[in-house]
């Protein structure tokens, strides 16, 4: 956990300031007086290495100074983006080499870090004794014990929407992607709208227990997202939201009379996707570096970027015509197979001359997503993803998520232009109006680690399949 | 930083308080250099840093040690050490400064 991050002037009285900073910190975490004086040494060493050789001649350069406090360690990080040196290998002469041994020698560790671009890291850390005392566990919410507590299962009234608000925030921080959910006023009304539909569950004393909502998509009529679910710590003894689930599965068939409803179990543990198992959802695809759920306490941070998995439950379907890519049949054929969806998987055929396609471009700013619809691919089919794709980097989007209607016989002829942009399949979107999509993404800003999902069956089999197609895999 | 001097028979006994830091030293400096040109010095073979009253030292202020005793070798005076808290002695001794200076506890 960073505990201070201070910018300071490149000068050798900013070394004090930072000393009597970092000293402060460290007393907190109960370091001795005598060990707050040796990593104030080292901290001065570290910063005049900075100043003397990174910063030589200039007045008005700013490195950082923090503090971490992992585990048992306390870390003083020192980073600057200043000239290119290296601070181990300096001379042999007395002279030169006091301050290395005195970070050495006054400190538990020493790691210097060449970040290329991003400038240096030298880090100085000492082991805690102890654990401070702030990092003690907050008292635990008293849990509610009483039994056979009677929960209230309703449409989200005007009155909870900012409890509802605080609830989600306090569960997911500024991550959730639909952002609609931190500006209450603004989120009622888009049920009201139907752009969302949102459960709570009320204790009887009013205070709410649970919530759970469907989203809805306009590029996606006739099924929806099941998602903003959470239930407040005190309440989790009572299957809250396996009743706020069985709630919305009803509602979402028969009232909204949906063809099926989506939910994205997380791959950084197996327990989500177990109850999707349980529950009649089949695996159907990914979402690869869309965002992690630590928590992130500011508006403007996205967090680092995490994956989903993507499932769906069949309500209604009919036989249908699809156009699959040779390529990725086995992965689809393996959805359907899972799922019992009636589907035909034809060849498909070349767009006609001239022919244009039909493509939105929708960029979520705030998350860095973008996302591209090819409704019809037309014979201009390389340069509409072309164009799409650099508004994408234009807005900085790391993770652009493309849907293909396979509904359209040209969709294969997309698939291998899609190809050509490093777009790779991550499964598809079945059952909405417009038909079955064939999702794929382009990762701009990063790779995928496999190895790091878990993932139990048949995600598993499913990921397999995804990671053979995606080219930064080689 | 502060510093006073006391002289003592042959001996030219310097105390030295408070930090010699990056900070600090160029005024250590300063005032060595202003008694090693000032009569005090005639005839003492050693000059004694008391450092009862130094609470911290880094490599800016071992520095300024090696360019003093540099100075007084050049005039045959040796330099001591003396009363180092356990902080200066651990620096003095991490650094190796201890094998080059005489270190009086």
């Amino acid at each position: 956990m960073e505990f201070i991050n201070m910018r300071v002037l490149s000068d050798p009285h900013s070394i004090p300031v930072a000393q009597a900073a970092v000293a402060s910190v460290a007393e907190l975490c109960g370091i001795s007086r005598k060990d707050i004086s040796k990593l104030e040494i080292a901290l001065e060493e570290a910063m005049i290495n900075i100043i003397t050789f990174g910063f030589p001649d200039q007045k008005d350069a700013y490195f950082n100074v923090s503090v971490d406090i992992s585990g048992m360690d306390f870390e003083i990080i020192i980073h600057d983006k200043g000239k290119p040196y290296d601070f181990e290998n300096v001379g042999d002469d007395l002279s030169s080499s006091a301050g290395i041994k005195l970070m050495r020698g006054l400190t538990d560790g020493i790691i210097f870090k060449n970040l290329g671009g991003k400038g240096r890291e030298q880090h100085l850390i000492k082991h805690l004794t102890a654990l401070p005392s702030y990092t003690k566990s907050p008292q635990e919410e008293e849990v509610c014990e009483l039994e056979n507590l009677e929960f209230d299962i309703h449409p989200l009234r005007k009155n909870e929407a900012i409890e509802m608000s605080q609830c989600v925030y306090d569960e997911f921080g500024y991550t959730y992607p639909s952002e609609l959910v931190y500006y209450p006023e603004q989120y009622y009304e888009a049920c009201q709208r139907h752009d969302y539909f949102s459960l709570v569950a009320t204790a009887p004393n009013g205070e709410i227990a649970g919530h759970l909502a469907l989203i809805f998509s306009p590029h996606f009529p006739g099924i929806a997202e099941m998602g903003i679910g959470v239930v407040k710590k005190k309440f989790r003894n009572y299957s809250l939201m396996s009743k706020l689930t069985n709630e919305i599965i009803k509602i979402a068939e028969n009232d909204f009379k949906l063809n099926a409803l989506t939910a994205q179990p997380v791959v950084y543990h197996p327990y989500t996707q177990k109850i999707c198992n349980k529950t009649n959802f089949t695996a159907c695809g990914f979402v690869l570096h869309y965002l992690n759920y630590d928590l992130v306490t500011t508006y403007d941070d996205v967090g680092d970027r995490g994956n989903v998995a993507v499932a769906f439950r069949l309500f209604n379907d009919e036989l249908k015509e699809i156009y699959v890519p040779d390529e990725i049949r086995e992965l689809v054929s393996f959805i359907i197979s899972l799922s019992n969806l009636k589907r035909n998987i034809s060849d498909g055929s070349l767009p006609p001359e001239g022919s244009l396609s039909e493509v939105i471009t929708d960029i979520n700013q705030r998350m860095k997503i973008g996302k591209v619809f090819i409704e019809h691919a037309g014979s201009d089919i390389h340069s509409a993803l072309k164009n799409s794709l650099l508004a994408t980097k234009r807005e900085k989007c790391a993770v652009v998520e493309l849907f293909i209607n396979m509904s359209d016989a040209c969709a294969p002829y997309a698939y291998e232009k899609a190809k050509e942009f490093d777009y790779f399949c991550t499964g598809i979107l079945p059952c909405t109006q417009n038909g079955d999509y064939l999702t794929m993404q382009c990762l701009l800003s990063d790779i995928v680690d496999y190895d790091s999902l878990h993932t139990i069956e048949p995600f598993t089999t499913l990921i397999s399949h995804v990671r053979k197609l995606d080219p930064n895999e080689g | 930083m502060n510093i006073a001097k006391l002289s003592k028979g042959d001996s030219l006994l310097v105390s030295v308080g408070g930090r010699l830091d990056t900070i600090t030293h160029l005024d250590f400096e300063k005032e060595l250099d202003a008694i090693l040109s000032s009569g005090d010095i005639a005839g003492v073979t050693n000059m004694v840093l008391d450092f009862a009253a130094l609470e911290y030292i880094s490599s800016a202020g071992l520095r300024s040690l090696l360019k003093l005793q540099k100075d007084l070798n050049s005039r045959n005076i040796a330099l001591i050490i003396s009363n180092p808290n356990d902080l200066v002695i651990d620096v003095l001794s991490i650094t190796g400064i201890d094998q080059l200076i005489k270190v009086d506890t």
